[in-house]
This record gives C-alpha cells, structure tokens and sequence, in this order.
C-alpha cells in the first residue's frame, strides 16, 4: 500500500487512530514523505480539532455534591445498617489481608526486577559496554565519559533494559529497542541532555 | 431506603466516576505538544558552530567533542497526545514522535526512527520541557547525524498548525556552498 490513491481514503481513519497498527505504520511513512498526503491528513486534524470545539459539553458542576446531599439525609431501616456494619467488618478484615498479600508479592516483585539490573548498572562487564569499546567512534562522541550512565550492548531487534532515570535527570527512557548492538546511551543533567547514540550498523 | 435505590445510587456513581474519567482523558487527549527538531552535521572539520544553533552549542560541546557543527535542518510541528507526527531527516531517515501524556512539565511519547522503510530505533520516554533529547551516530556526508528534539505544551488555546513540508534541508544544501563557514 503506496499509492496515494490507495492512503487517500484512509487518512480520515488514520487521523483518528481507528487503523489496525501496520497500517497506521505504512500510512504514516507515506504521510511523512507525502506533501498531498500530508496536507490531507492535517485537514482531517484541523476539522477534528474544529469538531471537538463545538461539543458542548454537559455542566456537572455541584452534581456528585448535590446526590451525596441528598444520599446522606436518606436513613436506611436498622436491618439494612445492621447487616451492611457486619458486611464493612468482615470486608475490612478482608481487606487488610489482600493488601498485605499485595504488599509482599509487591516486595518480591520489586526484588526480582530491580536486583539484575541494579547488578548490570553497578559495573557487570559482562552486560554492560562501555562506550569507548563500542565498534563503532562512540568514543570520539561524549567529551566528557563520566556523564555516560549506560551503554548496553544488545542482540538484533533487542529490547534494551533501561534506567535513565535519576533525580536530577531531565528525561527518564523507559523502553528502547535498536537493531544494533553497539547502542550508547548517556546523560548531561547539568545540561538538561540526554544521548542516545545508535551507531550505523557495521 | 430499599435496594433498587441502593442499585440506581450505585449506578448515579458509577456514570459519574466514569464521565470524570473520559472528561479527564478527553482533556490529555486534546492537550497540544509542540517539537523541535535540529538535525545537526556534527564533524572534525574546525569550522565551529553553526550561528543559528548557537543557544544549542554550549550543550553540543559539553556532550560532544566534534569541532564543526552545522543545522542541516530545523522542523517544528504541533500535534496532540495520541496523534503521532513525522518528520523527514537527512539521509532518508525519517522521525515519528507521537506524545501520549502530559504530566506537568513533563510529556511522555514514544519516538521511532526509520532508516528508509525500516525501523532501527523505537523508544518510550519521558522528557521534560525544554529538556534535549539528541539521538546521534548515523554516518552524514563527511560526519555524524545529530538530532536534537526538544518539546513544548503551547497553550491549549492555540489550533494546529499545518505547517508546509519544506525540505528544508534540500534548500539549505542548494544555498550552502561546499567551503562555507557556518
Ligand atoms: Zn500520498
């Protein structure tokens, strides 16, 4: 599907996000390199952004206060308080069992994710590729190699393991999949900069 | 109060948390982000920085050792969270950025980057106002590809933008003579 015969009765669809996700991909690689296709598509986004303009939309303001007024004047017989006391006790001990249940699963959770990593961001050689040993001049790139926080070397189409996250760091990776091996990835918080190196493949 | 009270009261509640939740998402989803897109030539040929990326090159030569760096092409676009937006870089290479959330000053987006028709790099990130994103190390002409993303949250006031697609770096090539300082 290339043809902008083909794309042109898509792009409404497209514009909404309503096309199966392959599509999306091939429509917008046309659209990116498509000035006709492009200006259609921007059309359908103005008239979109157009149409959600004029939508009126209800005032609910006060309303939730208003029925929870209105709930809490309402008394219920004794039965009905009595028999929903013992449901919220018997509930509540539920509750506290579940979160506590939650709560450690939690725990071993955390443990099992954060321990490799933490392990491969602490210097394991073996996972984790300095920058100045990648093929390709990676080393040439940062001036200063102390700032580089990661540079992980992955296999073809790999999904890269990240935590470019630290307090003082302006922008936090949470996923990064390269076809490339020799990928580099470092901060300059002090800049407000964040590097991802994705070398040609050799 | 009987139950088929207590039923149409749970209801009430239900239709209420349920349209704050789509007023909330609508609201993100309408949110405009803006991008800035450098796509810079980065070399060892001592011809300095480039004046119009001039506020970018004390970062460029903080992060980056290379003597020469010149703005091959400078993009901007406006799309909303959810819509994804491209960009046509240097080399063939081509940019989508789709922003999913905004959080603060903080907007959340996945980026892809295709060489040709394949994609070599897709990522989810979370990048700050003004904060650079640089994503470097393709071979260009005599140096390295650097391309700067920075973001924006214009008012939500502003209307999209159909910017013209200019290939701005096509232009810059025909004006910009092989020995030319930047
Ligand atoms: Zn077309």
């Amino acid at each position: 599907m290339t043809s902008c015969d083909e794309i042109g009765p898509l792009l409404g669809a497209f514009e909404d996000g309503e096309l199966k996700p392959h599509v999306m991909r091939d429509i917008a690689l046309h659209v990116a390199s498509c000035a006709s296709c492009s200006g259609v598509s921007a059309d359908y986004a103005i008239l979109g952004h157009k149409l959600r303009e004029t939508v009126v939309e209800p005032a609910l303001e006060g309303f939730a206060d208003q029925v929870m007024a209105r709930v809490a004047c309402l008394q219920p017989p004794w039965h009905v308080r009595l028999a929903r006391r013992l449901a919220a006790s018997s509930a509540q001990a539920n509750t506290w069992l579940s979160m506590g249940a939650m709560a450690v699963a939690m725990a071993a959770l955390t443990a099992i994710i954060v321990t490799p990593y933490a392990q491969r961001f602490a210097g394991g050689a073996a996972a984790v590729q300095l920058a100045s040993n990648a093929r390709e001049p990676v080393a040439q790139a940062p001036a200063n190699t102390s700032r580089q926080i990661a540079s992980v070397s992955a296999g073809p189409s790999a999904t890269v393991p990240v935590a470019a996250s630290q307090p003082d760091v302006q922008t936090e990776i949470s996923r990064l999949e390269v076809d490339n091996p020799a990928v580099a990835l470092w901060n300059a918080p002090e800049n407000d900069t964040t590097v991802i190196w994705v070398p040609d493949q050799p | 109060m009987s139950y088929r009270n207590t039923g149409t009261l749970f209801t009430v509640l239900v239709f209420l948390f349920a349209t704050a939740g789509a007023r909330a998402w609508a609201g993100s989803q309408s949110k405009l982000v803006a991008f800035t897109v450098d796509s810079v030539l980065a070399a060892d040929t001592n011809k300095g920085i480039d004046v119009r990326i001039a506020s970018m090159g004390a970062r460029l030569r903080k992060v980056f050792s290379y003597t020469t760096y010149r703005l091959i092409s400078r993009q901007r676009r406006r799309t909303q969270c959810g819509r994804m937006t491209g960009f046509d870089l240097p080399g063939g290479r081509i940019l989508h950025v789709e922003p999913r959330t905004v959080v603060g000053d903080t907007i959340g987006m996945e980026l892809v980057l295709f060489q040709g028709p394949r994609p070599v790099m897709t990522t989810e990130l979370r990048l700050k106002r003004h904060a650079v994103l640089m994503i470097g190390g393709p071979h260009y002409e005599q140096g390295m590809l650097i391309i700067a993303i920075t973001v924006d949250t214009p008012g939500s006031h502003d209307v999209l933008v159909h910017e013209p697609r200019i290939h701005q770096h096509q232009r810059l090539h025909a004006v910009s003579t092989p020995g030319q300082a930047p």
